[in-house]
């Protein structure tokens, strides 16, 4: 069922002549199902030999140069092993269609540089697997990206014009989105190759990404004369090395007058002497995200790595701790550690622990069970007694938005020790039991100033509870709204925490210890045992 | 307590200080005595360490008498759980600001730059007797303090301070008035206003609640904003030196 109608002809013919691969023959006749497109090369050759064929067919063939005696060789085996299968028929042809084959085959197509050849054999399919296999990732299903030069689409762009044109003369007219992409053709050959070799489907919504960039040096000035005519179209940018991005050129193609765009580049556009070449073939593996709580033991241990003028303040940090564990066990490349809040490193973090949330990039290893996360949470409960970690689990994405959420509207519990410069006794402090949602103004702290905005917010003390300890301490448990300064709200801030443990007992006070006893949100759901 | 700060501003202006009765001098003192006197104990787990200079300081200006010694009193014995100032600021100073002999400024740095502008103990406004009469912001016809406005993260809109800069000037009941300078290069974030309202505060915590201005250096510059000023240590010599100097030239 080969594809192309009498209508096609002409164009075919015409493209065909200039140097023009059958895939995009295929393409620029509008062929929009996939079958056609995952014939063998020699395949779609030979019938479109045939398709062409017209009485001044001799002289074609005669027109064919004889290829290299080596490449003949190789090329020769490999058509006689598929006519066998096809049921070893005509092997007198063989050689002509050697002939054919070479022809195209030793030149690159002139629209696509041997995307839509070599590029969707077996053999480059299979090497891009090899890399994938030796990447050593855990996958269920993949995504394949693909990047072409850019100069492909002023290629196609110059093709289109011809065609475009030669269809004209027909009376028919043929739009930009009319084409078949080089991208989509590229994807229904290759697709079905990827699935059989790695046993996975192919999906667009993997996170399991396998990327290839091509490259064709030889055209790459193909581009250049756009900059002058549409030099608005390529602005330079820190983060490009050359101006000319695929987006870019696609922009000044959409703009150029067609007549300028033939004044300056050929139509058809010139045969290449060689191929493109895969540059890069990569694969990397989305995010996935870890979260849980976090105890904090420890008043020596900053919540995120303290360093200051390029020097570290101290050795480790509860996001290194949990999350250099998870780093090996994910095999990840980096980490992202996120919080419901955050507290000094003074401060310990008590009680059922404050929700955390580890995102690990381009991790290798994704399959966990529960029970792996189970003695994940082990290891990491194992390697230090100033973090202990609970209700590790994987979660979404999204879910972690529940955490943040919390950070904002939910309240704290927090246990202080109070000093205070007055002589105290139990009833001196009684009173502060029987305030309730008490309103404090606090200006921005001291302590945060430099890098937060100069502001009084209103924040409420829900309750407090005291406990006598001697004539200078007492311990204060406070509920209070998210977002309260509490050691402010205790020592005053030089006076700029308004009221404060100090004025309301009308005398100076300072805090000595304080920890977290609860941070009221309740994602990520609690775990049984 | 505002009730007496008004009254004995009222009083101030028909007495001379020395004709108070002793206690209501001491009035506004009192407090401060006490901040200053009450022992911090050793904590329960024995958390902090007393920094060394701290201590030896307030000893060394214990022999040098004076009035300083009064708030050193504790200074020898047990050690002490340090203050808010201390575990969070370092103190540098500036003597003899604008020339004017014992207009002494304390800047407290905090580890983050930023810089809390405050009267050192040994400055005349925080001596036995003196009364504020009025704190002005107004620095000059088109200038006040006041006006300082800082907005986001960056705190646009601030005004920029030389080392030189008032921030405000104060001015007593004896007829003295006293101008507090910035002492150091940045940003004005803020100044107290709560001092306006009672000025007693800057002389019983003078240097927590008593603040006179909020300053941010720029980031480069936050060394170097106190190259030109006294060490804790140096301060207490200068002071040291000054004391002595008084009790050999009459």
């Amino acid at each position: 069922m080969f594809p192309l109608a009498e209508k096609d002809k002409p164009i075919a013919r015409f493209l065909f002549s200039t140097g023009t691969c059958p895939r995009c023959i295929f393409r620029f006749c509008c062929v929009d199902f996939h079958a056609p497109y995952k014939l063998p090369y020699q395949d779609l050759i030979r019938e479109l030999e045939n398709f062409l064929k017209t009485e001044d067919d001799d002289l074609t063939l005669e027109a064919t140069k004889p290829p290299l005696k080596k490449i003949r060789l190789q090329d020769g085996e490999a058509q006689i092993d598929d006519c066998s299968q096809n049921g070893g028929e005509m092997t007198a042809i063989v050689k002509d269609e050697n002939m054919m084959l070479e022809k195209s085959y030793l030149n690159a197509c002139n629209i696509c540089l041997g995307i839509l050849q070599e590029f969707c054999e077996k053999k480059f399919i299979k090497k891009v697997c090899q890399k994938v296999e030796s990447a050593g990732y855990e996958f269920t299903n993949l995504v394949f990206s693909v990047s072409f030069p850019p100069q492909l689409s002023v290629r196609e762009h110059a093709a289109w014009l011809l065609v475009k044109q030669e269809m004209g003369k027909q009376g028919l007219s043929l739009g930009r989105d009319d084409i078949v992409q080089l991208k989509e053709a590229y994807k229904w050959i290759t697709h079905p190759l990827f699935s059989e070799e790695l046993g996975v489907p192919v999906d667009g919504k993997s996170l399991f990404e396998v990327s290839v960039i091509f490259a064709h040096p030889e055209t790459d000035e193909d581009c250049h004369f756009l900059s002058t005519s549409c030099p608005d179209c390529f602005k330079p940018a820190k983060n490009k090395q050359s101006v000319f991005t695929r987006m870019a050129v696609v922009k000044a193609l959409d703009k150029i007058k067609e007549e300028d765009f033939r004044k300056k580049f050929p139509c058809p556009p010139n045969s290449p002497k060689s191929f493109c070449s895969a540059v890069e073939i990569e694969c990397a593996h989305g995010a996935v995200f870890v979260a849980g709580r976090y105890n904090k033991y420890s008043r020596n241990l900053p919540q995120t790595p303290w360093i200051i003028d390029g020097e570290r303040k101290l050795e480790s940090s509860v996001e290194e701790l949990i999350s250099s564990q998870l780093l090996t066990v994910f095999k990840a490349e980096s980490f992202n550690f996120s919080s419901s809040g955050r507290e000094d490193v003074d401060v310990r973090t008590l009680g059922n622990g404050r929700p955390f949330a580890v995102e690990l990039v381009n991790p290798r290893r994704v399959q966990f069970t529960s029970r792996d996360i189970k003695e994940l949470q082990q290891k990491i409960n194992i390697s230090s007694d100033k973090i202990q970690v609970r209700d590790l689990q994987l979660v979404t994405r999204e879910a972690i938005g529940h955490m943040k959420e919390g950070e904002e509207v939910k309240t704290k519990t927090y246990s202080a020790l109070v000093w205070t410069d007055k002589a105290i006794q139990k009833k001196d402090i009684e009173f502060l039991d029987d305030l309730k949602d008490l309103q404090i103004n606090q200006k921005t702290p001291l302590r945060v100033l430099h890098r937060r905005p100069l502001a009084i917010r209103t924040r409420i003390i829900h309750t407090m509870e005291t406990h006598y300890i001697d004539e200078h301490h007492f311990r204060l448990h406070l509920k209070t709204q998210a977002g309260t300064y509490i050691k402010e709200f205790v020592h005053g801030d030089f006076g700029r925490t308004k009221p404060n443990i100090g004025s309301l007992m009308d005398g100076t006070a300072d805090i000595l210890e304080l920890d977290v006893e609860s941070v009221d949100v309740d994602w990520p759901p609690a775990l049984n045992d | 307590m505002g009730w007496y700060v008004e009254f004995w501003e009222q009083l101030v202006v028909w007495f001379d200080w020395k004709l108070r009765p002793p206690s209501a001098a001491g009035g506004g003192r009192s407090h401060a005595h006490e901040a200053r006197c009450a022992r911090r104990p050793p904590l329960p787990r024995g958390k902090a360490e007393v920094r060394g200079d701290l201590s030896v300081g307030l000893r060394s200006l214990d022999l040098a008498g004076a009035e300083l010694a009064m708030a050193a009193g504790a200074g020898g014995i047990a050690p002490a759980a340090p203050s808010l100032v201390d575990r969070y600021f370092t103190r540098w100073y500036k003597a003899d600001v604008k020339g004017k002999p014992c207009e002494d400024h304390c800047i407290l740095q905090h580890s983050n730059r930023i810089c809390v502008i405050t009267l050192a103990e040994s400055h005349p406004l925080l001596q036995n007797g003196k009364t504020i009469k009025s704190i002005n912001y107004q620095i000059s016809a088109n200038c006040s303090r006041l006006q300082n406005k800082v907005s986001g993260k960056f705190k646009r809109g601030a005004q920029f301070l030389t080392e030189l800069a008032p921030l405000c000037r104060i001015s007593c009941s004896d007829g003295e008035e006293y101008t507090v300078s910035s002492c150091v290069r940045g940003r004005l974030m803020e100044v107290n206003e709560n001092i306006l309202d009672k000025p007693s505060i800057l002389q019983e915590k003078p240097s927590t609640e008593g603040y006179i201005a909020v300053v941010l250096p720029k980031f480069e510059e936050s060394k170097s904003v106190t190259e030109g000023l006294l060490t804790q240590k140096e301060y207490e010599e200068v002071v040291v030196k000054r004391i002595n100097n008084r009790s050999e030239t009459p």
